[in-house]
């Protein structure tokens, strides 16, 4: 790169790295540090207790359980989403496309009021067909996965879409004309091709979803061994003086978004090899 | 697939109608303009409009510093920008509370105590203080979008030409000129766009705020938050209007902020 061998020794340059660093290592990096430091202050033994805490167990089983049906049912559309956005022109595309972003700019207590609001057994709209069914949605899993598909409908498509734009329709139609079928040519041909970016999607709205707290919050109730998330949890705890508890359970969820950003990293150099992005 | 985004996105929106239906928009109004919503919404839209200043400029910095310089460790810290995407809000919130609340270290010297805080107080300014209050909005702000700002600028400075600007130094151009000249144009739509992300994005923000402010009506109690305590009254009607209130916000600086990138990118076109 030319512009490395035009550095001079100016102060100015200097002065911008070192402050815009050190920005970041107090906005960033040392309150991350600081959940790990606070999670590990009694020793293994003390996270590791915390961590077998019935209420944390729970927490952490129906966080992993919104997760299971959430982040499946937003990664096959997103993936249908993506795949017609980038390959079809058709009237109602912009209109498709805002309806896939919308939630960006939702904020996520609106989220949860909306789920409220539709599925309320009392004053909810849709509150008869949800006493016909004698589902409890409110206050009960149910409710979380709306509230959290609701917040996360977007990332897998976000993140899939550029990749599929970016791909050369030869290719596929090289497989259609060598005779395989349309699902053949979606598994052989272009899931392969853009498996980073679905991998780096999925495992986004995993993080986003397993830290969903807003929207979580204004439908679960918060009854504790029920509807208690493991975002819910941590707030709990914290504000009840239990920081182990708490910052155990962080810590699980923070680990969660280094292993993201470990992949959006892995995806971005694949992507620099090929010559993509 | 559109029967997917009917069920779980069109559907709860329609839910929103009946609230607002039910009561006369008179009624309505007066829920939104209640001293302590626009209270809230006056903290919220200040708060993030200073931390996505603050986040502008220095985030603008870091970008920079992340593709001009080489410095070790630089994927690292590249990659950490992304961080408080990925990371909860809750998470983030106590781990703020514990570095720089009231009983960390770094709380006590900024605060009423602290040499910080004395020698704030001495200059006629509050002493600091990052849990409750404005301060810690911003503060929360500045962690939530940080992101939004760098990942908008950074490849904008990535397809940057510096021939242009070697070549304006050749001319005799100072590094002032070469940067308001040549450089800033170039990157102000990209700028003013991750401030609109970065508005919109602080503006929603519950998970850190609730955490972080303290949530004292008039003092720090910002919009979501107020959305959510209508909520639990329960107000649907109140929750709702002052949702799209919100929304509205959010979205408005968004188109705002995008639009002028626009017309500027095609101006200079």
């Amino acid at each position: 790169m030319s512009h490395k061998r035009r550095l001079r020794f100016r102060p100015l340059p200097i002065l911008v790295a070192l402050l815009s660093i050190a920005y970041l290592l107090i906005i960033v990096a040392l309150p991350v540090g600081a959940i790990l430091y606070n999670a590990f202050a009694g020793g293994w033994q003390a996270f590791w207790e915390a961590l077998q805490d019935d209420e944390t167990q729970h927490a952490l089983k129906l966080t992993v359980t919104v997760c299971a049906v959430a982040v499946p049912f937003n990664t096959v559309f997103g993936l249908a989403a993506a795949w017609v956005l980038a390959r079809h022109r058709f009237v109602g595309r912009g209109l498709l496309a805002a309806f896939v972003n919308l939630p960006l700019a939702l904020a996520p207590t609106i989220a949860g009021l909306l789920v409220v609001l539709a599925y309320s057994p009392t004053i909810g709209l849709f509150r008869t067909p949800v006493l016909a069914s004698g589902v409890q949605i409110l206050f009960a899993w149910p409710g979380l996965v709306l509230a959290t598909l609701l917040v996360t409908v977007p990332l897998v498509a976000l993140e899939v879409l550029p990749s599929l734009e970016q791909l050369d329709p030869a290719d596929t139609q090289a497989a259609r004309t060598l005779g395989a079928t349309g699902w053949q040519t979606f598994w052989r041909v272009t899931l392969p091709a853009i498996r980073w970016s679905v991998l780096y999607g999925v495992v986004l709205c995993t993080a986003k979803a397993a830290g969903e707290f807003g929207a979580v919050s204004a439908v679960s109730g918060r009854l504790i061994g029920e509807t208690n998330t493991l975002t819910l949890h941590i707030e709990r705890s914290y504000a009840e003086y239990e920081t182990t508890k708490a910052f155990t359970s962080a810590t699980l969820l923070t680990l969660l978004a280094v292993g993201t950003l470990a992949i959006n990293v892995l995806l971005h150099r694949q992507a620099a090899k090929r010559g993509l992005r | 697939m559109f029967l997917y985004l009917a069920v779980f996105v069109v559907l709860p929106l329609a839910a929103a109608v009946p609230p607002l239906l039910r009561e006369p928009p008179s009624e309505i109004w007066a829920k939104i303009t209640a001293p302590q919503a626009m209270a809230a919404l006056k903290l919220s839209a200040s708060a993030s409009a200073v931390g996505g200043l603050i986040n502008t400029l220095l985030g603008s910095m870091l970008a920079w510093t992340l593709v001009r310089y080489r410095f070790p460790l630089r994927r690292v810290l590249d990659a950490l920008v992304d961080l408080p995407f990925a990371l909860p809000g809750v998470v983030a919130g106590i781990a703020l509370l514990a570095l720089y609340g009231p009983a960390s270290p770094v709380g006590e010297w900024i605060g009423p105590d602290g040499w910080f805080g004395q020698a704030l107080m001495r200059v006629g300014l509050p002493a600091l203080s990052l849990t409750g209050g404005f301060a810690a909005l911003v503060f929360a702000n500045l962690f939530v979008t940080l992101p939004f700002v760098v990942r908008t600028v950074q490849p904008v400075i990535a397809d940057l030409e510096v021939d242009v600007e070697s070549a304006a130094e050749s001319l005799g151009a100072s590094p002032t000129q070469v940067f308001w000249r040549i450089i800033l144009p170039q990157l102000s739509p990209a700028i003013v766009t991750g401030f609109g992300l970065a508005f919109a994005r602080g503006v929603n923000e519950y998970g850190v705020a609730v955490l972080v402010s303290g949530n004292i009506a008039f003092e720090s109690l910002v919009l979501p938050v107020y959305i959510f305590q209508r909520l639990e009254v329960p107000d649907y009607t109140g929750a709702t209007a002052l949702a799209v209130v919100l929304l509205g916000m959010a979205l408005g600086v968004l188109l705002l902020t995008y639009g002028w990138a626009q017309w500027r990118v095609r101006r200079v076109a």
